[in-house]
């Protein structure tokens, strides 16, 4: 077990930069996912770490040494790759038993841990078969015995779960949070996936461009976006953005087309006349069901409808734009029907149009 | 030289061993190909003859070339085997194709049969089809004609039929090859093609003409220029089947690699078979070239 | 209805079928014809009857005994294995390291091993002579082979053929600790044998059926190929269309028995590289 430290992490590609000088400390034992769009230089990153890709500037530590110059097998880590990488030509035992052998570990020591995977993972009755006669979730789990049996310092997922489908994803991501809780090792995760990221991470790491956008806990991430990036990757739908102008007095912006929201306190750096976004999320701007104010209240058209059974996804326009809502499932809503969306002043996020960054924390 | 090595990162490592694994195919592709090709270039600029040094003489052996009636006649004949050959086997084996392509009882068997002559010794097959072409009593072919009630034919002894009669198995050896590949080719046609075409009521011969043929134009590209190649380098079968491997009767079917085999190993006129050679190749870069932009274009 | 054919139903069908199939039977007849002179005696070469009246071995007794047959048997035989296991050893490791490294110099290198493609071996024939002569190749084993040990054309098959094996399989045996030749030997090239295979018949098959370079690096009979044996003796003996059938046959029966048994493979390596090697 060990922890992470990334010093000003670089990496160039030929002329293009694909990672711009990251600093990350992940703790010991600490399950860290890295997520972002594609191309956004999480799994270079994580190549960085395992040792696959070189550095073009900067520092990696895992424990307390500095593994820059270290092969990948040197590092105490194992990886788990996206398209499970098992050996096509091995038997399950062979794969998961493939890297101890490489370490010359004795035989009865080999066997205990490959069996002992097994069972965790619930392999036992395939040991023998081919990876072809396996099924993707199976598969992965072979991957992951594979990662395990080597007793890493370090855990690195390579998107390990975007090849399958959506009902073995779930499952997966359940087994592989209760793997770390039993063995308290640690763990980078790389996904582009939000959904993966908020239900494994300790920590969230939202990366874009190569650089890191925000780091923080999921609820953390979810409720106090740094920025309209973070704000619109994480949550799903993404969040509603209005644009406005920051009006007169404290804490008022001017909505275009649509009205004024007041009330919103002191917020950073904030000119009257700033472009500004009022963000606000589908599942903090509910159809009321009676008429009444509040910070934000907002007039609108109900459009396309989609009953999720408890709730209601609503999409509805104001002033010529759509946004998203929730309504109670119970509440009956019918196409063209005009409502009142409200959201509390807590739940509301403004951001500069131009720098992109939140002014109101 | 270890604790050198593991200094480097692990992309530098990386590369150390790509290196290493490519020392020996390199050396030999400098040694064997590259550097030879730059030999035969210069060699064609010299009077060479294995016996005394090599003198530069610049363009001269290209201008005999340009003055040599043999050559001509030499380059001719490498043409007439490509420019009879290559549409008669590409016709016949996408005739061959198409129908085969239709027929679903042993066609794996059929297929073999045809493809059985391209794989063997071209060597062998040459001796096998000179015989045929024997007079009567040996050769098969003029018995048939006799049987039927024609006068026997000269064949391999003819000035005008030599040609066509070394031609002919030539045709049979590659024939199978291009079968296979054009049957490859039809099978990657998606059968939606067809099955929207029959809704729309189109005849077999529209099919052939509007969907067929021209989705297979890569494979009739990729097949132009293979067997254009093969033509133009045929020797094996030209050796064999003329006396003493001559290509007689009075050059008519000598080819321009038996008549630089001629130059520079039996008359060991070193310079100018190397000039030979350079049009050899000039014109066989110009065929892949013609290829190249063809494919281009689509 | 039987092998999904029903004769009564399409009778273009069966005219079809039979055409084909009666193409294909006179694609053959070369070979019948040759094997059955190389069974008849001396006295029934004139009779063109395909079954030969008293099929005899006396022409292979002959041969294998009075000529030097056999040792131009081995002689191609050994030649044309050892050029395969040079062959698929060296190509298929540059192929690999040409598809699965990045590192500096690695296009160049591509695209001069590509660019040997184009030159033709009518070309290099003058100067692999004179090479072998000042290095006293000529008339020997290794003289013969040296041109072919490594083929471009292998590599960029190879090649080709390693963009199927997935980088991350090669990710992960680095980090199971793997040597980079282990990588190859152990984890690549047991995942590209449809294309080991292809190209190792390939080889063999075009070794064993070259002519004109054994043809100018040989002298003395007995280091003679096959083919250029045959053409030596086929020569001499000009009128004993029996023997020289029979040398053909001795030539061709290893070819056909090789498609015969691997026939699959050959077709499926035909499609794939297009090109024979």
């Amino acid at each position: 077990m060990a922890s992470v430290s990334l010093s000003g992490i670089v990496k160039r590609f030929d002329r293009t930069v694909v990672v711009h000088g990251i600093d990350l400390d992940i703790a010991d034992g600490e399950f860290v996912v890295l997520v972002g769009p594609s191309g956004c230089g999480k799994s270079t990153t994580l190549r960085m770490i395992a040792g696959l890709e070189d550095l073009t500037a900067g520092q990696i530590r895992i424990g307390e040494r500095v593994v820059d110059r270290l092969e990948p097998k040197d590092r105490n880590i194992a990886m788990v790759f996206q398209n499970y990488a098992i050996y096509p030509h091995m038997t399950v035992r062979k794969n998961i038993a493939f890297g101890l052998r490489m370490a010359k570990l004795p035989k009865p020591e080999e066997d205990r841990r490959v069996r002992e995977a097994a069972e965790i993972l619930g392999l036992v009755d395939l040991l023998e078969r081919r990876p072809s006669q396996l099924s993707g979730g199976q598969r992965q789990r072979v991957a992951i015995g594979r990662a395990m049996v080597r007793n890493p310092a370090v855990f690195l997922f390579d998107e390990p779960l975007s090849n399958l489908d959506a009902q073995l994803r779930a499952q997966m991501r359940l087994e592989i949070k209760k793997l770390h809780q039993t063995l308290g090792t640690t763990v980078v995760y790389v996904t582009h996936d939000q959904v993966e990221a908020m239900t494994l991470a300790d920590r969230i790491v939202v990366m874009r461009d190569g650089r890191i956008e925000q780091v923080g806990a999921p609820t953390e991430l979810y409720r106090r976006p740094a920025s309209m990036f973070v704000a619109r990757f994480i949550g799903s739908p993404s969040m509603n953005m209005i644009p406005g102008v920051i009006a007169e007095g404290v804490g008022a912006v001017g909505l275009d087309g649509v009205g004024t929201v007041s009330g919103l306190g002191e917020l950073e750096n904030a000119s009257a006349g700033r472009r500004v976004f009022l963000g606000v999320r589908p599942d903090d701007l509910r159809v009321a069901t009676e008429a009444g104010g509040g910070p934000l209240s907002l007039e609108a058209r109900v459009g396309v409808i989609e009953p999720l059974g408890p709730e209601t996804l609503v999409y509805a326009e104001v002033g010529g734009r759509e946004l998203v809502a929730k309504a109670d499932g119970r509440i009956s809503l019918r196409r063209g029907d005009v409502v009142r969306l409200v959201a509390d002043v807590d739940e509301l996020h403004v951001f500069d149009a131009e720098t992109e960054v939140v002014l109101r924390r | 030289m270890r604790a050198w090595y593991h200094a480097r990162t692990v992309g530098q490592k990386q590369a150390v061993w790509a290196w290493i694994f490519l020392a020996l195919p390199l050396f030999f592709f400098i040694a064997i190909r590259l550097f030879p090709t730059g030999y035969t270039t210069y060699v064609s600029l010299t009077d060479w003859n294995l016996l005394r040094p090599k003198n530069f003489i610049g363009a001269a052996n290209y201008l005999r070339l340009w003055n040599d009636p043999i050559f001509w006649q030499v380059f001719w004949n490498t043409f007439k085997y490509l420019l009879i050959g290559m549409p008669i086997s590409l016709v016949l084996s996408f005739l061959v194709a198409y129908y085969l392509d239709q027929v679903r009882f042993l066609q794996g068997t059929i297929r073999a049969l045809y493809f059985i002559p391209f794989l063997t010794t071209a060597a062998a097959m040459a001796w096998v089809w000179r015989w045929f072409y024997q007079p009567v009593p040996i050769g098969i072919f003029n018995l048939i004609l006799v049987d039927l009630g024609f006068s026997q034919q000269p064949f391999l002894r003819s000035t005008s039929q030599a040609l066509g009669s070394i031609l002919a198995p030539a045709i049979w050896a590659g024939l199978g090859f291009q079968v296979v590949i054009f049957l490859a080719g039809l099978r990657a046609i998606p059968e939606t093609y067809y099955e929207a075409a029959r809704i729309d009521g189109v005849g077999r011969w529209t099919i052939l003409k509007e969907i067929t043929l021209p989705l297979l134009r890569p494979t009739i590209l990729f097949l132009v220029v293979v067997s254009s190649i093969g033509f133009l380098r045929i020797f094996d079968k030209v050796y064999n089947m003329t006396v003493d491997g001559k290509g007689g009767p009075l050059n008519t079917t000598r080819p321009l690699v038996l008549n630089i085999y001629q130059l520079a190993f039996t008359d060991y006129r070193m310079g100018y078979a190397a000039a030979q050679t350079m049009v050899l190749f000039l014109v066989l870069l110009a065929v892949t070239v013609v290829q190249l932009r063809a494919l281009r274009t689509k | 209805m039987i092998f999904g054919f029903d004769p009564s139903r399409d009778p273009r069908k069966i005219l079809i079928w039979t055409l084909v199939a009666l193409g294909g039977l006179v694609m053959i007849m070369p070979f019948a014809f040759m094997i059955s002179t190389s069974l008849k005696g001396r006295g029934e070469v004139y009779d063109l009857r395909l079954v030969p009246l008293a099929p005899t071995l006396e022409n292979y007794t002959y041969l294998f005994r009075e000529t030097k047959f056999v040792r131009w048997f081995l002689n191609s035989f050994s030649i044309a294995s050892i050029s395969t296991i040079s062959v698929l050893f060296f190509d298929s490791l540059a192929g690999y390291v040409l598809c699965k490294y990045r590192f500096k110099g690695r296009q160049v290198v591509f695209v001069a091993i590509l660019s040997t493609l184009m030159i033709p071996t009518e070309m290099l024939v003058i100067p692999w002579y004179v090479m072998s002569k000042n290095m006293g190749w000529l008339d020997t084993y290794w003289g013969i082979m040296f041109p072919g040990m490594i083929t471009g054309f292998g590599v960029f098959l190879m090649k080709q053929f390693f963009e199927t094996v997935p980088d991350a399989l090669i990710d992960a045996a680095r980090i199971d600790g793997l040597g980079e030749f282990r990588i190859f030997w152990e984890v690549a090239l047991p995942l590209v044998t449809p294309a080991l295979s292809a190209l190792a018949i390939f080889t063999f098959l075009g070794s064993w059926t070259a002519f004109l370079w054994p043809l100018i690096v040989t002298n003395s009979s007995s280091n003679y190929t096959v083919p250029v044996g045959l053409a030596s003796f086929s020569g001499e003996f000009s009128t004993e269309w029996n023997m020289i059938m029979t040398g053909a046959a001795v030539a061709t029966i290893p070819t056909l028995v090789v498609f015969i048994l691997l026939q699959k493979y050959i077709i499926r390596g035909v499609i794939l590289s297009g090109v024979k090697g």
